[in-house]
């Protein structure tokens, strides 16, 4: 169950970054800070459903979150998230196509053994 | 000085704001996840002093994480806020009485290892590439520290 509640919190994590990122480029830049200006922005933020199906995926994964919490040690819950960037290097890798450097592997395999040797 | 000032609240805040959710959601038991669930916690969470002021604490480091990043690099932040890891762990053990034996923290010190590795890739990306990863990383960044969802959720909370 444990396992199961971080991948919904990491992949409902990620969609809704993607969402979001999505829904603000077609919103648009924020060039200019005057409450009148904001307030156009947040007027066209409202109206995008991609900021809306972010928000439902991240409310997602911040319940998921808190069950973990209900359920497991601070002490893993918060290091076992790390194993995003795990799963954000392989889906780069595989969906993506990009390329991966050395670096990047190494990081992404001391943080999947980081979060081996936690959960022992 | 600002920098470290700025990351220093934002490494405290976050943790914080997970001892804190932690201290709440454990006053409430292990249930089912399902509908009756979220509808039940969804209550907790805004009427639970302790889920109150996790979500106020991640609040904290949203804005002071993004504050940091509107002047600094992203390749500086992340690595910079890695160590919040181990400041989570030791805050674990004296306020929640977990046991962490030494298996966790050597893994715990590999994830801080591993975080600041990923992060070092981001510097080598081209400006553009970096700028189109910057909004998935300020909330992936958020996420892996900090609570999942909390920057949209209940302050509207990763």
């Amino acid at each position: 169950m444990l396992f199961t509640l971080l991948g919904i919190v990491i992949l409902a994590g990620a969609a809704g970054d993607i969402s979001v990122t999505r829904g603000m480029k077609a919103v648009g830049e924020i060039t200019s800070f005057r409450p009148a200006a904001l307030l156009d922005v947040a007027g066209r933020v409202v109206q995008n459903r991609f900021i809306w199906l972010g928000i439902f995926c991240k409310t997602i994964s911040f319940f998921g979150f808190l069950a973990m919490l209900s359920r497991a040690d601070l002490s893993w819950v918060v290091p076992a998230g790390a194993s995003s960037y795990v799963v954000d290097t392989l889906a780069a890798k595989h969906l993506l196509h990009e390329k991966i450097t050395g670096t990047r592997w190494a990081g992404a395999l001391c943080v999947g053994l980081g979060v081996a040797l936690i959960s022992l | 000085m600002k920098t470290v000032v700025v990351l220093a609240v934002a490494i405290v805040a976050n943790t914080l704001g997970n001892l804190c959710l932690s201290m709440g959601m454990k006053q409430f038991g292990v249930a089912e996840p399902g509908v009756a669930w979220v509808i039940q916690t969804g209550f907790h969470v805004v009427s639970n002093p302790w889920l109150i002021l996790g979500v106020l604490f991640l609040l904290v480091f949203l804005a002071a994480y993004l504050t940091a990043l509107s002047w600094a690099d992203l390749s500086f932040v992340l690595p910079a806020t890695a160590p919040a890891y181990l400041l989570n762990a030791a805050l674990s053990k004296f306020f929640l009485h977990e046991s962490i034996s030494p298996t966790r923290w050597a893994g715990t010190i590999l994830i801080v290892t591993g975080t600041w590795l990923v992060a070092r890739t981001y510097s080598n990306s081209s400006s553009s590439r970096a700028c189109a990863q910057e909004p998935e990383l300020v909330s992936a960044g958020a996420t892996t520290r900090g609570t999942p969802g909390a920057d949209l959720a209940p302050r509207s909370g990763d």
